[in-house]
């Protein structure tokens, strides 16, 4: 990491904090408003929530573990303040690794650069934080709208908005899959081996009258799909 | 709550009302005054190191580096948060929105708790239990993020064999097929298959090279024809319905 990047870090510490600070705030308030609304209708008891935060906690480390190693590949690069800074606002490391790269290359420089200066640095913030921006900008606009919209045919004799998420989900998934799945057979192997330790999990928590395993089936599934991927990425090479 | 249970429980038309209304309100009032702060803090720091710090270039870099990323994300920047508002709702939209990672933890987390509880989303449970799954993932994410950022690079990777972090390239492979099961366990193999038909498509339309420029855009069509075909299915069933209505009524 250069001089000028090492900088840069120290001086938009304070601004990180607050950024990042700002994302606690309003999950928070989000979730804040969700259990007073909870209270007021009993809809979940202390127990179901306390269970949802775990099963949320697990669900977030596998996935969250993976985004890390791309964190940690994007911190030599842009330095830990940035890194943790971006990462943490509409952060998926790739993306801003891209983003920065795109803004550095579009003056003709690199990162390694030996006259990467802060100025250019400041271009490399600027092209993360604008890729980002437009997403905030459609959600003021066309969230409310769009919410409202569901609430009226929800309200319908016949609702569609069920259709449209079941539709929304396969059409990702589908092609996620099949865009992850055709990239190498240990790919191929760990979808499969994932999806059927989940189905297993399951029926063996039906089965067994142990409603609890049932909130680790992600969990468990992902461990296995992993190792079900690396064994097989052993074995075909 | 009975975790087991095949039928999801209704939500009262009380409980319906004031989500529809005051809570829903109240949903975006947070979300829309968070998004514009946010929006704010985020180009803070250029703004400091640009005027107060004097790292200037000339505004034509900027607007090179605009462009460029524009060219490349304007189709993902209309389309994606369309996707994945059906799936997770508005509330947890709006964090997953400034917290980041949608599609790789964000809306997991949310079907796999969806899954569990047997709700979905287009109910006031769905919803709520949405909310606090994805507020929970953004803690958890942060804190993990802070953890690797402070000591992942001395003290966390090297304590990990290789075979391990080698096991991280599967992640999101797994990741896929746990989602799939939440599917294939609620509508079985066959109707999952169906429905994953038009993604298919996508694919190898894609693959073949007979449409370049939805390449960047593979996701978004898949979901966009999928949808479609949804809304064809939707109405020939209502049209169905009606019929089978109208003939019970001349009965």
């Amino acid at each position: 990491m250069s001089e000028a990047i090492s900088r840069v870090n120290m001086l938009i510490l304070p601004f990180a904090a607050i950024l990042i600070g700002f994302v606690i705030v309003q999950a928070t308030v989000f979730l804040v408003h969700a259990l007073r609304f909870n209270r007021k209708h009993n809809l979940y008891t202390t127990q179901d929530l306390k269970e949802v935060a775990k099963v949320s906690a697990v669900g977030t480390i596998g996935p969250a573990f993976s985004a890390m190693v791309v964190v940690l590949s994007l911190i030599p690069i842009v330095g830990p303040v940035v890194t943790f800074m971006r990462c943490g606002v509409i952060g998926a490391a790739d993306f801003e690794l891209l983003n920065a790269n795109i803004a550095v290359e579009s003056m003709g420089l690199s990162f390694g650069d030996p006259d990467f200066s802060e100025a250019a640095f400041t271009v490399a913030i600027f092209g993360m934080t604008f890729a980002s921006a437009p997403y905030m900008i459609h959600l003021i606009l066309t969230c409310k709208p769009l919410d409202k919209a569901m609430i009226k045919a929800s309200q319908k004799k016949r609702s569609f908005i069920p259709m449209l998420s079941m539709g929304a989900e396969m059409g990702f998934i589908g092609y996620w899959a099949l865009e992850q799945g055709s990239a190498s057979i240990p790919n191929t192997a760990t979808i499969i081996v994932s999806l059927i330790c989940a189905l297993g999990v399951g029926v063996i928590a039906q089965k067994s009258n142990h409603p609890k395993l049932k909130e680790w089936t992600m969990a468990i599934a992902m461990v296995c799909g992993m190792v079900g991927g690396e064994i097989t990425h052993l074995v075909v090479g | 709550m009975n975790q087991n249970t095949k039928t999801a429980p209704v939500d009262d038309a009380e409980v319906v009302q004031d989500f529809n209304t005051a809570y829903s309100n109240k949903v975006h009032v947070i979300g829309r005054s968070t998004m514009a702060i946010a929006f704010v803090l985020s180009f803070l720091p250029i703004l400091f190191l640009y005027f107060v710090m004097g790292f200037r270039m000339p505004v034509s870099t900027y607007i090179a580096a605009a462009a460029s990323i524009a060219s490349m994300f304007v189709g993902m920047w209309i389309a994606e948060p369309f996707t994945w508002f059906p799936v997770i709702g508005a509330a947890s939209l709006y964090m997953s929105y400034f917290a980041g990672n949608t599609k790789n933890i964000r809306v997991p987390v949310a079907r796999s708790v969806q899954n569990i509880y047997n709700v979905e989303i287009t109910t006031p449970r769905g919803q709520i239990l949405t909310t606090i799954a994805v507020a929970v993932s953004v803690y958890v994410n942060l804190l993990l993020l802070l953890v690797v950022v402070l000591v992942g690079n001395n003290i966390l990777i090297p304590l990990l064999p290789a075979v391990v972090l080698d096991a991280f390239n599967y992640v999101i492979p797994s990741l896929i097929g746990a989602l799939l099961s939440f599917r294939v366990s609620k509508y079985g193999v066959l109707k999952t298959l169906r429905w994953i038909l038009p993604g298919v498509l996508i694919f190898i339309i894609i693959q073949a090279g007979l449409a370049p420029f939805l390449s960047r855009f593979g996701t978004t069509s898949s979901i966009a024809v999928t949808v479609l075909i949804a809304y064809a299915v939707y109405r020939y069933n209502g049209y169905r319905e009606d019929k089978a209505e109208a003939e019970g009524k001349g009965k």
